[in-house]
């Protein structure tokens, strides 16, 4: 302020006396600006050094993380191919014990920190065989397979079976040998060569052979040509296996379109806690079941998101992958795998379709059996989980606003808006609308046929919303709960709570707010307060029933706030994250230190 | 800017055309609202040393940059690969971005430290430990067996010390920039790279994680910045509300005053009426119009007061509080903000505890931080701040100045009844709307009276005009915001965005003074550190799209507004009413008494 200010002399008099030469005055220009520009490309230098790949010349030809192609046989017959890529032993520890234990003994801990791994893993759309998957190695071999797992036959290789050699280059030639299984039970022998193809692609010829290393006998024998592109991996495999001939081709899978397979469910599932009153909880054991290398337990600890499908499989991420398990009383049982690409970061269900959303901007939607139903790019990421929305259809916004209604069963886009304003709530779906709510309280309402604008309000704090049984109802950053016409938006009530705003439900008449604090129901019609509970941690329905979960137990309610079950399932231990999910008969319990809980009668 | 005189009267030719009159209009407006302030509050080449130019130029080529970033970040995020931490945190940046980010960081850090480097000393020391402090911070996450970065920071730490000793005081000069820069810069640069080289082999991406870490604790410094940002849509509120009625007077006549008078009013009688359908729906909705009653009172009553001690005749002047909030708001919230304290004490835990020492010490600093970011703390503190303006006010209103008192009593009675409200309690807070409605109302009122009295004077007009365009557009202050809102695509980004640039432009007055204790190069370097850490702040807000990313501007501009903008607007309001029951116009104060206000 310069009222305040004693102004005083220059500070450097002596300095302003002397004239300064154009010479030193460019010296001092190109010295200031030169340390600040140096700094500032050595930060750039030094971040974005791009990660060293290995397999020298042949991980060109490797898909990228997340791609998928769609493979057909000779005999019509389609399956979906989709990889994964890491570098680490994730995807080691993702293999049955029996097919890894021999990796981690075979390369050393500096190896297995920085080794990078691509997984192939199939999806039959018409048969119903479970998922294979091929982990291939990428070194200074090349690109080698190392194990095959979820078919009849496992194989684990040691060396690693060379498919690409790291010189991958027409006219190049190699060989290989080792064990096929583990312990020695079977020994592979390969030979291959490589031929020139169309479109920068490599025509791999090999001859493989399979031997009982105890009898010498030939067991299997595999003649096979593979088309080898860049970025898609092996596009046209045509070979003789054992006599027979095979032959699949690959294509890019559709963004859009779905499966087209019949009978999948793409309504919200029903759930039913009738017999909330016998409800005690179980704890889960989670394993990995492998038809060759069977059973073992399941190591790698699940990220703090997870999702329940209508038939009550779970689905868990772990990094940047899924697994869903088939869960029988206290045994949840790995079903399938699949990886969407990138960071994931919210994963629901509706019906049997699997939803994920990705730090790609990605939102992916998967099938009862782990197969890619599609993929649908949005302009910023989903950070809210997709709300289901009559039709079979979904409503979904993005963190930069733009709202979609799309076809779950399909991914085709019904109507897009774009709302322009960050949004990280989930829409709410009912009354003809869907309403979103934006960080700053702005809340919009879009018509749910056509996307066109409804209505927009705005209420301090406003942070979600729900809608249902005649109302908005509007949860805020703190305590406030209001309810909003749906007609035009205006406020018909509000009220306060205690805490910070957790979530809210519009169920059997009731709005319900959850916070921090405290549970607390109100009359949807004239926001009455009926109830309230001390469950701070999540809140579930099922169309007539309320389950609170707190920190250490759950009670579930009727509309009236009558209690009519309770279970303990004691307090997370520090730094494990919990997620709680409906299924159909019950409650489940998944924690970040691979456990869980069945909660049921 | 220099307290504005009313617009000199147009020469009036026999016929004037519209287009002129309007260009006029136009240009007038622009000048006395936006050219005017900035040419009086930004930073001006006033016999700077040799090496301050081009210190300046990088510094606001980085501010630039900065801006840049939170104006283009919805395509930079849908444009660029974004990296993201699975599970727990859905922090996402653009990945391509995050060194740009990071240096901008260092370019503040460099400047700050150069800048405090011939300041008194103790905040030469203060500053420097802080520097060392976040030197240190940001190179505990090399963990490797041979830890070059933190070897290489720790002497770099050193040398820094050594040089802030062997030349702090003893005037500027253009290389002690350079060596502070290479200082600051050098470790940082080996700290990316080893980080990278560790674990981009593991399949790990450690940067991103880094900048977060250190923008998330750092951030907190930002604070002041973006509290002083809520007060710069009322300072253009209350601005083109003064200069729109009186250009209108001078430049178009009385007449025309008249005729928009008219029009203002009807339009402000629709507002008040339907604004009085919501005040009849509950007395939960009548809370907020006491609140601003309350508010106004207050204000008038200690404005009576400071009169009263002062010596000498005269009043302050609307354009002269414009001119003054932001730099006030800035120093006020800077001495009220707990979080200048706390940020250091949490970086020297993290620094503590990365290198070694026992984890006692590391809880103890954290646990004091934290109990200096509780709410009753923090409102305890800006309550106290409060009380201190109202005696400032008193004391610089003894000494015969004017406007800046009033000011400060309208800021501390606003900050007092905000922190009575959080610490006890206290019902009676005013709401922004409710303060335009009420400001509306006695606007009507004198109109009225004026009417049926056949006292509506051109100079009265003119007030009473100035008072319902200043309700007017501070209802509708979003003008202001929303263009940039729908170019940002980011709720909260706007305000702070328009409050940050708005501020550099215009409230860096003090900064082209001169003392001993503060020398001009170092008041340069400090406030270009200042704008620069917070726009890189706000851009990494931006570019995560996540406003509890760092610390959410959003919220705090919000509050800024508050405490400081809502104030402001009480005062314009306040003088348009009481010059308009004196029959006089607002601000027409004659020439040569502005320059003591």
């Amino acid at each position: 302020m310069s009222d305040t200010t004693t102004v005083a002399e220059p500070s450097e008099p002596g300095a302003l006396a002397r004239p300064v030469s154009p010479l030193r005055r460019a010296l001092v220009w190109v010295t200031i600006v030169g340390v600040v520009a140096a700094g500032t490309l050595g930060l750039a230098a030094s971040d974005l050094v791009p990660p060293s790949t290995g397999g020298g010349r042949a991980a060109r030809f490797v898909p990228a993380d997340g791609s998928a192609s769609l493979s057909t046989a000779a005999d019509g017959t389609r399956s979906i191919h989709e990889t994964a890529r890491d570098t680490g032993p994730g995807l080691l520890l993702e293999l049955p014990a029996h097919a890894a234990s021999g990796f981690f003994t075979e390369y050393d801990e500096s190896t297995l920190r920085g080794i990078q791994l691509w997984r192939e893993t199939v999806s039959y759309l018409d048969q119903p065989d479970p998922q294979i998957s091929t982990l291939y190695l990428l070194d200074d071999a090349g690109v080698s397979m190392l194990s095959v797992t979820g078919g009849p036959v496992g194989f684990a290789y040691s060396p690693a079976l060379v498919m690409l050699p790291a010189d991958a280059a027409p006219g190049v030639r190699w060989t290989g040998e080792g064990a096929a299984m583990p312990a020695g039970l079977l020994e592979y022998s390969m030979e291959g060569e490589l031929a020139a193809a169309d479109a920068g692609c490599l025509l791999a010829t090999t001859r493989t052979r399979y031997t009982d290393p105890s009898s010498g006998e030939e067991l299997l024998a595999l003649d096979e040509t593979a088309t080898w592109c860049p970025g898609r991996g092996i596009v046209d495999d045509a070979g003789v296996v054992n006599g027979s001939e095979v032959r699949f081709t690959s294509e890019e899978l559709p963004a859009v379109g779905g499966t087209g397979r019949a009978g999948l469910r793409v309504e919200p599932a029903g759930a039913d806690w009738s017999d909330a009153a016998d409800w005690r909880a179980r704890d889960l054991g989670f394993t990995l079941s492998d038809p060759a290398f069977g059973e073992s337990p399941q190591g790698t600890p699940f990220d703090g998101i997870a999702a329940s499908t209508g038939d009550g499989t779970l689905v868990a991420a772990m990094g940047s992958r899924l697994a869903a398990y088939a869960v029988d009383g206290a045994a949840a049982t790995r079903t399938w795998v699949a990886s969407p690409g990138g960071d994931l970061l919210t994963l629901s269900a509706v019906g049997d379709v699997t939803l994920v959303s990705t730090a790609e901007r990605r939102l992916l939607a998967y099938d009862e059996r782990g197969a890619r139903l599609w993929a649908v790019e949005f302009p910023d990421v989903v950070l809210a989980a997709p709300t289901p929305a009559p039709d079979g259809d979904i409503v979904a916004v993005s963190l930069d606003g733009t709202l979609r209604r799309l076809d779950l069963a399909t991914g085709a886009e019904l109507w897009s808006a774009a709302l322009r304003t960050d949004v990280e709530s989930a829409v709410a779906v009912g009354e003809g609308i869907a309403v979103v709510v934006d960080r700053g309280g702005a809340i919009m309402a879009r018509s749910l046929a056509d996307g066109s604008a409804r209505w927009a309000t705005e209420l301090y704090g406003a942070a979600r919303a729900a809608a249902g049984d005649g109302v908005v109802a509007v949860q805020g950053i703190t305590s406030d709960v209001w309810a909003l016409d749906p007609a035009d938006g205006s406020v018909r009530w509000d009220a306060r709570h205690r805490g910070v705003g957790r979530g809210v439900v519009v169920m059997a008449g009731l709005v319900v707010s959850q916070t921090d604090e405290m549970t607390t129901a109100w009359t949807a019609g004239g926001g009455t307060e009926r109830w309230s509970s001390t469950a701070t941690e999540a809140m579930l329905v099922d169309g007539a029933r309320f389950t609170l979960v707190g920190r250490s137990g759950l009670e579930v309610r009727t509309p009236d706030g009558g209690v009519v079950g309770e279970a303990e399932l004691g307090e997370a231990f520090i730094g494990v994250s919990r997620v709680v999910l409906p299924t159909p008969h019950g409650i489940r319990v998944l924690q970040s230190n691979t456990t869980g809980m069945e909660v049921g009668g | 800017m220099t307290q504005a005189p009313a617009v000199a009267p147009a020469p009036a030719p026999p016929r004037r055309s519209v287009l002129r009159v309007a260009g006029r209009a136009g240009y007038e407006f622009l000048h006395r609202v936006i050219l005017a302030p900035v040419h009086e509050g930004r930073l001006r080449d006033v016999d700077w040393p040799l090496g301050l130019r081009p210190l300046v130029a990088v510094g606001l080529v980085g501010y630039v940059v900065a801006a840049l970033l939170v104006l283009f970040s919805g395509p930079l995020r849908e444009w660029v690969p974004l990296a993201a931490q699975s599970g727990a945190i859905t922090l996402t940046l653009p990945r391509a971005l995050v060194w740009i980010v990071l240096a901008l960081t260092a370019l503040s850090t460099s400047l700050a430290a150069s800048g405090a480097l011939h300041t008194r000393a103790w905040l030469r020391w203060v500053m420097t430990g802080f520097v060392v402090s976040v030197m240190l911070f940001t190179s505990v996450p090399d963990q490797q067996d041979v830890p070059v970065a933190r070897i290489l920071t720790v002497a770099a730490c050193v040398g820094l010390i050594v040089f802030v000793a062997l030349r702090g005081g003893r005037g500027y000069r253009w290389w002690d920039f350079v060596v502070i820069a290479a200082l600051v810069w050098g470790p940082l640069i080996v700290t990316a790279a080893v980080l990278t080289s560790v674990n981009r082999a593991a399949g790990f991406d450690f940067v991103p994680l880094l900048l977060s870490l250190t923008l998330s604790t750092l951030g907190q410094l930002a604070v002041p910045a973006g509290l002083a940002a809520g007060a710069a849509v009322a300072s253009v509120t209350v601005s083109s509300a003064l200069w729109a009625a009186k250009i209108v007077r001078s430049v178009i006549g009385p007449v025309a005053v008249y005729i928009v008078l008219g029009l203002v009013a009807v339009w402000r009688t629709v507002d008040v009426v339907l604004g009085a359908r919501e005040l009849g729906a509950d007395g939960e909705s009548l809370r907020p119009f006491a609140g601003a009653a309350l508010l106004l009172a207050l204000v008038a009553g200690c404005w009576a007061g400071l009169a009263r001690v002062r010596a000498g005749r005269g009043a302050p002047t609307a354009q002269g509080m414009t001119d003054r909030i932001d730099a006030l708001a800035l120093i006020v919230a800077a001495f009220t903000t707990t979080t200048l304290v706390a940020t250091p004490l949490i970086v020297l835990a993290q620094v503590a505890l990365g290198y070694g020492s026992s984890p006692e010490a590391a809880t103890m600093l954290v646990t004091v931080a934290g109990w200096m970011t509780e709410s009753p703390v923090v409102f305890a503190v800006r309550g106290l701040g409060a009380l201190a303006l109202l005696a400032l006010a008193v004391v610089q209103a003894r000494r015969g100045r004017r406007t800046l008192p009033e000011l400060m009593a309208a800021v501390g009675v606003a900050m007092g009844l905000i922190s009575a409200a959080v610490l006890f309690g206290f019902p009676l807070l005013w709401g922004g709307d409710a303060l335009a409605i009420l400001g509306a109302v006695l606007a009507l009122g004198v109109l009225l009276v004026s009417l049926v009295r056949r006292r509506l004077s051109p100079a009265r007009a003119t007030s009473v005009l100035i008072a319902l365009l200043m309700s007017a557009l501070f209802a509708y202050r979003d003008f202001v915001t929303d263009p940039i809102a729908y170019l940002l695509g980011f709720a909260g980004g706007a305000v702070v965005l328009f409050g940050f640039v708005w501020s550099f432009l215009t409230g860096y007055k003090a900064a082209n003074e001169d003392s001993a204790a503060y020398p001009r190069s170092s008041r340069v370097q400090l406030v270009l550190a200042n704008a620069v850490f917070a726009i890189t702040v706000l851009a990494f807000l931006a570019l995560a799209r996540d406003p509890d990313a760092a610390v959410s501007l959003g919220d705090l501009a919000e509050f800024g507004g508050q405490a400081f903008g809502d104030p402001l607007v009480a005062s314009g309001l306040l003088l348009a009413l009481w010059a308009a029951v004196r029959g006089r116009e607002l601000d027409d104060v004659p020439e040569e008494a502005t320059a003591e206000m």
